[in-house]
């Protein structure tokens, strides 16, 4: 890897690596001079970056406000008081894709707006997850034969997640979809992300 | 004003440009002659005092035996606040080049219905100012409500048929 003023790329030096055991023993802890400090020592954890990280998106999960039909119903359902989505850290639907990570497509998707549906997905920024809510959106419903403009199916469009299969899925359906994003979110890498191969370890229970 | 009553004057009013009648029904109608249907509608307004258009369909009349092909546009005419009067003209029009005049200048309401009527049907309303589909994508392809529509295969890269 040259760059313009070829000045050769100098790779950082490894050191041994330390067990995560080794670290944690209270030979090494004393090395480090935590206990002088209780405030250190008290608010010092040691994890890994994956973890935190997917801690945190999984605690935030802010999906788009876009519902197509009578599944966003059931969406606003889960987002008031009853259900309250807010619970699990994912209250605030966004205004803007900008602003989301997880796209919920509720209800029966046309082929006049299917060309915006994925517009709107390629407007959200990575990393970004998609619910196909109800029967419309996972096959094309009741639609399936003779809906003349109906898409059948959202993953002919877009790659999808979970699915949550109902006509409208109840709440706590949705919900239960949530806690699979959620539970995908777990095991992310931060330096290898090939959502792919993620997949079936999380779907299979 | 009974239905006999109307249909009566609308025939003393335009003769042969009612074609037909049929007042026996739940629904009492007149068929009209396509291109007339603009001054009928005009004097069942002003001088009848049917001042809401209830509806505006497109109808698709063909069958399985296919005897009849024809298109057909179905006015329901009201008025408010007697809701009392009610009364419907028909037009029966031919497959091929359906031509109906437009009633948008006597009712304003009329301006989406045809425009619907236009977009399911295929029925063109002769002197419409903006007569483009309403529902459907402005790119389709056909008349999705006519009985031999057939829905594409592809629409804009995108499977549409499932198999």
């Amino acid at each position: 890897m040259v760059g313009p003023m070829s000045v050769p790329l100098r790779l950082p030096r490894l050191r041994k690596r330390t067990s995560p055991k080794a670290m944690a023993s209270p030979a090494n802890i004393q090395e480090i001079n935590f206990n002088t400090d209780a405030a250190t020592r008290d608010n010092v954890l040691i994890s890994s970056l994956d973890k935190v990280l997917n801690w945190t998106r999984k605690s935030s999960v802010w999906p788009m406000t876009f519902g197509l039909a009578c599944c966003a119903i059931e969406m606003m359902a889960t987002g008031a008081s009853n259900y309250d989505i807010d619970r699990f850290g994912s209250g605030p639907f966004r205004a803007t894709p900008r602003q989301a990570d997880l796209m919920i497509v509720a209800g029966t998707v046309s082929l006049k707006m299917a060309p915006r549906v994925k517009l709107l997905w390629e407007q959200m920024p990575e990393p970004k997850y998609c619910i196909a809510m109800g029967a419309c959106t996972i096959s094309g419903g009741p639609y399936i034969k003779y809906g003349y403009h109906v898409l059948k199916g959202v993953d002919r469009l877009i790659p999808v997640d979970v699915y949550i299969p109902g006509c409208p899925p109840r709440p706590e359906a949705l919900l239960e979809g949530l806690f699979r994003i959620q539970e995908k979110m777990k095991y992310e890498r931060i330096l290898d992300r090939t959502r792919e191969g993620l997949r079936p370890e999380v779907l299979v229970d | 004003m009974t239905p006999q009553d109307i249909a009566s004057k609308l025939k003393a009013k335009f003769g042969d440009k009612i074609v037909a009648e049929t007042l026996d029904v739940h629904d009492p109608f007149c068929q009209v002659d396509p291109m007339s249907i603009a001054e009928v509608c005009a004097f069942m307004k002003d001088e009848l005092g049917f001042n809401y258009l209830r509806c505006l369909s497109g109808v698709d009349y063909m069958d399985k035996k296919k005897t009849t092909d024809d298109l057909g546009v179905i006015y329901h005419l009201g008025a408010i606040p007697d809701a009392s009067l009610l009364f419907c003209l028909k037009v029966i029009l031919p497959r091929t080049g359906a031509k109906v005049a437009t009633v948008e200048n006597v009712w304003s309401t009329a301006d989406w219905h045809e425009r619907e009527a236009w977009d399911m049907f295929g029925i063109d309303f002769v002197g419409h100012h903006n007569q483009t589909r309403i529902l459907c994508a402005e790119d389709w392809v056909g008349h999705a409500l006519r009985k031999d529509y057939k829905s594409p295969d592809e629409y804009h890269g995108i499977r549409n048929n499932v198999v």
